[in-house]
């Protein structure tokens, strides 16, 4: 036999005798016989692929030449957010990251017990921070968790209108209307409902004209897209449920160390991204979506993905854990029969975020609120003394604040393609959100950022402002 | 041959009590940063103007001091069998290979972790590199014209896949299109995403022998309703369908989109190509086949390549290449729009950048080769060696691909004991269960398992070894299987609720806090 040895790192069989041994065995003349199952027809053999880079350090200059052209957090100073943002990540998080037997494994029930118990304490923990009691497994993002929750409110109502505030995230928005679509209409309707050009809160009597019986469900962010926080959110919520609708609450959960929990001000459903609880940036990877409940057959079984639930065992005292619990719901088990698909999402950053709130702890949750809020009022008041500079909303603001730059003659991108030349980089430009703002910017200010880093900014945005027109 | 000799094993069990039950008032896991004392002079608490919503109540977070949380976490991960410290043969369809080590050293470098997603394009061109040279190198492993990485894995990129087929029937003015075929040893993702956007699903049941679809009943199923077909090739069993350019074809002949779901194309890479089988829409799972982690169930990224007459309608944003400069193209007038955040899991494409980079076409294509052939010299040592187990679909049982679908049918007709018992005793081999099956079942006490490229000859004999001293167990000493796992890190719990019923909600708890009102 004509046998080519090819050898690598990742294919031993490639390289060693078992390759022969192996072909002998099953009677395979050759590699040609080993995938008699093709006719000739289907094979391709004219691929135009890159050279190889088969040793491991030249992959490593290679990888390492490009990625450092990425500006990042050691490079440049970011006040950027919108959905995603510069946090502290307590190094445990990221030892925990590091753990080979928990990142590799994927579906054993019984040989995963431990990561069974890292999910299911995520799931504990988050129940405590929102106030909620039943969470199944992530979804791929919060447009995902939006999508998600404005299905089961109709399910659950057996209605076909939500109602949702204009000021909303766009990106999720767009997820969140896709993921209604149907070939055969929408699964719901969508409806606006305005907000304060004022406060940035939501307008109670938009809200009211729209409410009816028809209404599955009042979605509202808190804080919103643009930082305010919704401070009559428990009103909303007893306003959707006088019509019978859900109330479904967007949360930030870094701020529910400081912000009320959605479920102890009327929230029904509570959804959002887990990205703030300890998972980096990753250029927009480290995002993961959540749904949770009321301790409610009803709903909890409106819940598309698998759930992971702890038992007894028939030892004493002991705890076990399985992800089939009340698996009869899920598109695994019944295919299309099933309300929505579900599949592999991120349950690598579940149980992170699950570590990230152990290692914070309720002072740590508290604190990092407290400072967020700190550092971003200093921030917005500090900007607000720029001459034709103005914070929009009067309102009260988490993390993110929005500065109007109408009055300077700059618009957003100008600004900062400035700031990127003195290693800034600066806010969301809001026109690209699609809620009535132009020429303002999303400024993001985290407990990551001192007073030096807050003030650089500010220098930095009354340079540019102050020199020249447009 | 040498004899195989199973090593002693006992998994770590450490009794962790949930974290919450680690509480000490006073312990602190990690101290982080306070404002600045002239911002908090002059702002205050920063707080009070939360009013009515200012949280009232401490968070029922546990305190706990850092160096315990490190044990208890350690101790946690030491009790889970992923493919670095167990064999990964048994989780067949999944695909769990190798993830080289040096894929996550890169994943780390500050250029990804610390890089925002909306920052200017001019300021991540090393992301849109990573993504726009992948790309190049997808297309061409597929036959495709155009990719998209946004998928958060394979469910999305099928859903996607339906959306886009729903897009192109309405721009095609077929809104009367209304059926999706799929086939039963398809993933039931491809029923159930395509089910998600409305349409009716019309499943093809596997012939007794061949266990493929029938030609004559898939005849039939195609009608002027017919929007796309939904398929997997090789199927779950392993069977690769030889005539699958004539269904793909066949669809084509009727207006309908043929769309291929390669989640696991571990068998292909390098050997063929989704183009010449004539589909127009297919996903890679690069949590599978390109060496990404499966991190405990994601985030994965289903990598979506279509043909030319279908790129304008893919997701927003693609990233684009003008010859000098890499960006991000929004400005898509027929995309399906939005169907994920940002850009998709960027960590999953740069391994898989890295894991195409590092192998090459003949890695490539030897990866493919010895998952196949380690796959076929399995399957016979399985039949030949492990008592009670057999092949349904006898045609060509020896041409399974990457993976089989076996049977412990006849171990169960002698021992009453099944796949669910054997899966049970694996994990006191080290080994984590086998997956069975999809749904429904189409073969009894069905095994999936995959010994993909990363396993060599005598990884292969211990595992056939190890399912040939269980068989024997089952047959001599069945209490210690009915009974197993002995050497786990838990015992079985006995109360997780299986159906979504009334009676079973009393005891489902998946927080703490219903664990505490259901059981304590």
């Amino acid at each position: 036999m004509n046998i080519t040895k090819f050898e690598h790192p990742y294919i031993p069989n490639a390289g060693s005798d078992a390759k022969e041994e192996l072909m002998m065995s099953i009677g395979k003349r050759n590699e040609r016989e080993i995938f008699d199952m093709i006719p000739d027809h289907l094979l391709y053999q004219k691929f135009n692929l890159p050279e190889p880079i088969l040793d491991e350090y030249t992959l490593k200059r290679h990888a390492n030449a490009i990625l450092s052209k990425n500006a990042n957090l050691n490079t440049h100073l970011y006040f950027l957010g919108a959905g995603c943002a510069p946090h502290f990540i307590p190094a445990v998080v990221d030892e925990v990251l590091g753990r080979g037997e928990f990142y590799t494994s994927y579906s054993s029930i019984m040989g995963d017990q431990g990561r069974g118990q890292l999910q299911f304490e995520y799931q504990s923990m988050m129940a405590e921070l929102l106030d909620m009691d039943v969470i199944a497994f992530p979804q791929y993002d919060g447009g995902s968790s939006v999508g998600h929750s404005f299905r089961i409110a109709c399910r659950l109502t057996k209605r076909k209108k939500i109602l949702i505030p204009k000021s909303m995230s766009n990106q999720n928005y767009q997820i969140a209307y896709n993921y209604i679509n149907q070939i055969d209409g929408k699964y719901c309707e969508l409806i606006t409902v305005d907000y304060d050009k004022n406060t940035g809160l939501l307008d109670l009597n938009d809200l009211k004209s729209e409410l009816s019986e028809e209404i599955a469900a009042v979605f509202i962010e808190n804080p919103t897209f643009s930082g305010i926080v919704e401070l009559q959110a428990e009103e909303i919520g007893k306003m959707a449920k006088a019509v019978g609708a859900e109330f479904i609450v967007y949360a930030d959960p870094i701020s529910l160390g400081v912000i009320e929990a959605p479920g102890n001000y009327g929230a029904t459903i509570a959804c959002g991204d887990l990205h703030s609880l300890g998972i980096h940036m990753l250029a927009g990877a480290g995002v993961g979506g959540f749904v949770m409940v009321k301790d409610n057959s009803k709903y909890a079984y409106q819940l598309k993905d698998m759930m992971y639930a702890a038992s007894p065992t028939n030892v004493e005292g002991e705890i076990a854990f399985s992800y089939e619990a009340a698996f009869d719901r899920t598109s695994y088990e019944i295919r299309e029969k099933s309300a929505e698909y579900t599949g592999t999402s991120s349950g690598l950053w579940t149980a992170l975020a699950g570590v990230y709130l152990a290692v914070m702890g309720p002072k740590g949750m508290s604190e990092v609120g407290t400072i967020i809020m700190q550092n971003s009022q200093y921030a917005a008041k500090r900007i607000s003394e720029i001459p034709n500079v103005e914070i929009k909303f009067g309102g009260t603001f988490f993390k993110e604040f929005v500065v109007d730059f109408t009055k300077t003659g700059k618009t957003v991108s100008e600004i900062n393609k400035s700031l990127l030349k003195k290693n800034i980089i600066g806010g969301y430009e809001l026109s690209k959100a699609d809620i009535e703002l132009k020429d303002c910017m999303l400024v993001c200010v985290t407990e990551i950022h001192t007073k030096a880093d807050i003030d650089k900014f500010v220098n930095a945005v009354k340079a540019v402002v102050q020199t020249g027109g447009k | 041959m040498q004899k195989v000799k199973i090593r002693d094993f006992h998994q770590a069990r450490w009794n962790e009590p949930i974290v919450m039950e680690l509480n000490i008032p006073g312990e602190r896991g990690v101290l982080i940063p306070k404002a600045d004392k002239e911002i908090k002079n002059e702002i205050g608490d920063g707080v009070s103007n939360l009013k009515s919503l200012k949280r009232k109540s401490e968070l029922g977070l546990p305190e706990v001091n850092q160096a315990r949380l490190v044990r208890h976490y350690i101790r946690l991960t030491q009790e889970c069998m992923g493919s670095d410290n167990t064999l990964g043969i048994s989780q067949g369809t999944c695909t769990l290979k190798y993830n080289p080590k040096i894929n996550e050293f890169l994943v780390k470098h500050p250029g990804l972790l610390d890089v925002h997603p909306l920052q200017d394009d001019d300021t991540m061109q090393g992301v849109l590199e990573i993504y726009y040279k992948t790309e190049q190198i997808m297309k061409e492993l597929a036959g495709m014209d155009k990719f998209s990485f946004l998928p958060g894995a394979g469910g999305q990129a099928i859903y996607s896949n339906a959306v886009i087929v729903k897009k192109y029937q309405e721009y095609k003015k077929n809104t009367h299109k209304n059926e999706i075929i799929t086939t039963l040893h398809s993933h039931p993702v491809d029923a159930a995403a395509s089910s998600t956007v409305g349409y009716k699903i019309i499943t093809l049941m596997p012939n007794d022998e061949t266990g493929l679809p029938d030609w004559n009943e898939y005849q039939a199923a195609l009608s002027e309703k017919t929007a796309a077909i939904f398929i997997t090739n090789p199927e779950d069993t392993g069977i690769f369908n030889k005539r699958i350019d004539e269904y793909t074809k066949a669809a084509h002949d009727i207006g309908a989109l043929s769309v291929y779901d390669q989640a696991n194309a571990n068998a292909l890479i390098g050997i063929a190509r989704a183009g010449e089988a004539g589909f127009d829409l297919m996903h890679f799972n690069l949590h599978k086949t390109f060496s990404s982690p499966h991190g405990a169930d994601g985030p994965g990224c289903g990598a979506l390549g279509c043909s030319d007459e279908l790129a304008k309608f893919l997701p927003k944003p693609t990233v684009e290449f003008n010859g000098s400069k890499y960006y991000l193209d929004y400005d898509r007038e027929h995309s399906i729009g939005y169907i994920k955040q940002f850009l998709g899991n960027t960590a999953a494409v740069l391994r898989a950048y890295l894991w195409c980079m590092n192998l090459g076409e003949e890695g490539l294509r030897q990866a493919a080769t010895i998952s196949v052939l380690n796959n076929q010299y399995m399957t016979k040592e399985i039949l030949d060696k492990v008592p009670g187990t057999s092949i349904h679909y006898n045609v060509d049982a020896e041409q399974r691909m990457e993976q089989t679908r076996l049977s412990f049918d006849k171990l169960f007709e002698q021992t009453g004991l099944g796949i669910m018992d054997v899966n049970n005793r694996l994990i006191d081999y080290g080994i984590s269960e086998l997956w069975m099956s999809h749904h429904p079942f189409t073969v009894p006490e069905p095994f999936t398992p995959e010994p993909c490229e990363s396993y060599n000859k005598e990884d292969i004999d211990y595992y056939v070894e190890v399912l040939r001293k269980i068989a024997n167990e089952c047959k001599n000493t069945p209490d210690i299987v009915k009974n197993a796992p002995h050497k786990a890190s838990k015992h079985s719990p006995v109360r997780i609720p299986l159906h979504s019923t009334e009676e079973d909600f009393k005891h489902l708890a998946t927080t703490w806090r219903a664990y505490i009102k259901r059981f304590k």
